[in-house]
């Protein structure tokens, strides 16, 4: 429909039907409802936080709006349109996702890895044009990976490899990404690097980046709002983490919180009550 | 891609020459090049063993592609016709249509395409089976019963030659896996399936490139994975069907090659698919080569020879990777 390339580095947030929007999303596993009627309208140009306890449906809920489920009812529109009515070629133009555990081919080297998030921008006859170039080096250079450019990515550090394939997301120029815990497994010093990276697409880039993330603190510090979920349903309207209070905490993760300010962001930072410590205290 | 081409002529020279009679490869190259129907040697490499030579090629090419067709498709790396059950299938299936005396086996593309549908009636089985449970399809589960689904086609293949001596003596050596005895009928047959294949193959590398990168990556890129699995299973079929029909079940040539390709030069299907292609045809050419020179006068099944040297390849490859 349009051009990517046009739609990337645009900020606008246009209040009719642009963007990615969610009205009354079921999904069910069998007998199970796994999302119960999620409304939402996913902010452009910023990056949203899927946060919430283990199982209250964060890596579900992105999958829907990826396309890799089909919601039993309800609708994920983008621009207006159903996901499901717009070729699968113009979606992967429009929208990315990175899930959790891809698979690595032996032997495939970084560049070779993040060339093939070009797939959706090349046409039947697979012209490689200067256009993908520059989208792949652009990205190789965004995250750092040109230096390992042809090396083998089952040879590189956990942060390395998740970095290519961030890269290879990146590549793909789409104005919204989904990313599933791509800090799982990592150090603290990669866990930040990458974040840094997201802030840095949604920031200056114009991306809409939308990632489950496992850590409150990370959320805390990083995003810009924040879905919390539990149970499958949006546990409040979507809140800055500014505005995000000790009793939404507690009453999310079913712990008891306490809060503090960053001393660099001045953003909530939430530590949870120990048992131990309480009865010592 | 040009040392393997030039790997290729360099053995199909001395594949021409080899036989009853020697002929020495300046001949070979003269009787290709300025054909004189006079002259005995000529005659022996262009009207004799021409026809074997091509078979080998297109069957090893075949044979080639299938197998880093299915290794890809299936993320299985012992996928391969033979051990997927798609050899047998096809052996199984113009078995039945000789010994039912059809009538499809004398259409022109018939035997291939029988043999197809064969191939890929067993593997449907073999894939419909290993799918279902718990854990979905897993290399391991695809390759137990394809095993076990190849003995089972296998025994019933046997079982009908033992009923019928007729289709027995038609095809007791082709059963072997033999590239003697064909028709160039038979072989441009053959060939307009396989080449029908590698167009399918080629299309389709591109989108087996990102479906290796696991189901939910491809389809965030837009790839339609059921439709892009079953057409790569249709192609494999395909290929399996016309190298069956040429030469019967030759084993482990769609193992080995892709394997080799792959820790050679490259893990993308682009080149993949051509370069096995060319792998295969050198590697059953060699094998063709050795079964008429080791017990020459006589000369062995080409099939027995892939698999005595496939076979340690694979225990290999098992014991590596299933560790």
């Amino acid at each position: 429909m349009s051009d990517p390339d046009a739609n990337s580095g645009r900020k606008a947030v246009d209040r009719g039907t642009q963007g990615l929007r969610l009205a009354k999303v079921c999904v069910d596993y069998g007998a199970e409802n796994i999302l119960k009627q999620i409304d939402a309208i996913v902010p452009e140009g910023r990056l949203i936080a899927l946060a919430g306890p283990n199982g209250s449906g964060k890596s579900t809920l992105l999958s829907a709006m990826a396309r890799l489920l089909k919601p039993n009812s309800g609708q994920v529109c983008l621009d207006g349109k159903s996901i499901h009515r717009i070729s699968s070629r113009e979606l992967a133009r429009n929208l990315g996702i990175l899930p959790q555990n891809p698979l690595l081919p032996e032997a495939i080297t970084a560049l070779d890895l993040v060339s093939r998030g070009r797939f959706p921008h090349q046409g039947v006859l697979r012209q490689w044009t200067p256009g993908d170039d520059h989208a792949i080096e652009e990205a190789m250079r965004l995250t750092g990976t040109l230096e390992f450019a042809d090396r083998q990515v089952d040879q590189l550090s956990g942060g390395q490899r998740q970095r290519c394939w961030i890269a290879m997301a990146i590549a793909q120029e789409t104005r919204i990404m989904l990313l599933d815990e791509p800090t799982a497994f990592l150090d603290l010093r990669y866990q930040i690097e990458i974040l840094d990276l997201l802030h840095d697409l949604s920031r200056n880039h114009g991306r809409t980046i939308v990632v489950v993330l496992h850590d409150l603190n990370c959320v805390m510090s990083y995003a810009d709002t924040i879905f919390f979920l539990k149970n499958g349903a949006l546990a409040a309207d979507p809140v800055e983490p500014r505005n995000c209070t000790p009793e939404l905490v507690s009453e999310i993760f079913d712990i008891d919180v306490l809060a503090a300010a960053h001393p660099q962001s001045d953003r909530p930072v939430f530590l949870p009550v120990s048992g131990r410590q309480a009865g010592g205290a | 891609m040009t040392l393997g081409l030039f790997l290729l002529l360099a053995l199909a020279v001395i594949h021409l020459g080899i036989g009853a009679r020697f002929v020495g490869p300046q001949t070979v190259i003269t009787a290709l090049l300025s054909y004189d129907p006079t002259n005995f040697d000529h005659k022996i490499v262009v009207d004799l063993r021409l026809l074997r030579l091509l078979s080998a090629i297109v069957c090893g090419a075949a044979l080639g592609v299938a197998g880093a067709l299915l290794q890809s498709v299936t993320r299985n790396p012992l996928g391969e016709p033979h051990i997927l059950g798609l050899n047998a299938g096809a052996a199984l299936a113009v078995v039945l249509a000789t010994a039912t005396g059809s009538s499809w086996l004398a259409e022109p593309l018939g035997r291939p395409l029988i043999a197809a549908v064969g191939a890929a009636a067993l593997f449907g089985v073999v894939l419909g089976l290993a799918s279902a449970g718990k854990n979905g399809l897993t290399p391991m589960k695809a390759t137990l019963f394809g095993v076990a689904f190849s003995a089972f086609a296998s025994s019933l293949t046997a079982a009908i030659l033992i009923l019928d001596e007729q289709t027995l003596d038609d095809l007791r050596i082709w059963l072997a896996g033999d590239l003697a005895g064909l028709t160039y009928l038979a072989l441009v047959n053959a060939a307009y399936v396989v080449s029908a294949g590698c167009a399918v193959a080629l299309v389709l590398a591109p989108y087996l490139n990102v479906l290796a990168l696991g189901d939910a990556v491809a389809k965030g890129l837009g790839v339609n994975v059921m439709a892009v699995r079953a057409a790569s299973l249709l192609a494999a079929a395909l290929f399996c069907g016309a190298a069956v029909s040429i030469a019967g079940p030759i084993a482990f040539i769609g193992l080995v090659v892709p394997h080799m390709v792959r820790r050679l030069v490259s893990d993308d299907l682009r080149l993949l698919f051509p370069l096995s292609a060319i792998g295969g045809g050198v590697l059953l050419l060699a094998a063709d080569i050795a079964a008429r020179t080791i017990v020459a006068p006589q000369e062995l099944a080409t099939g027995l020879l892939t698999a005595l040297a496939g076979a340690p390849v694979f225990i290999f490859i098992a014991a590596r990777r299933f560790r």
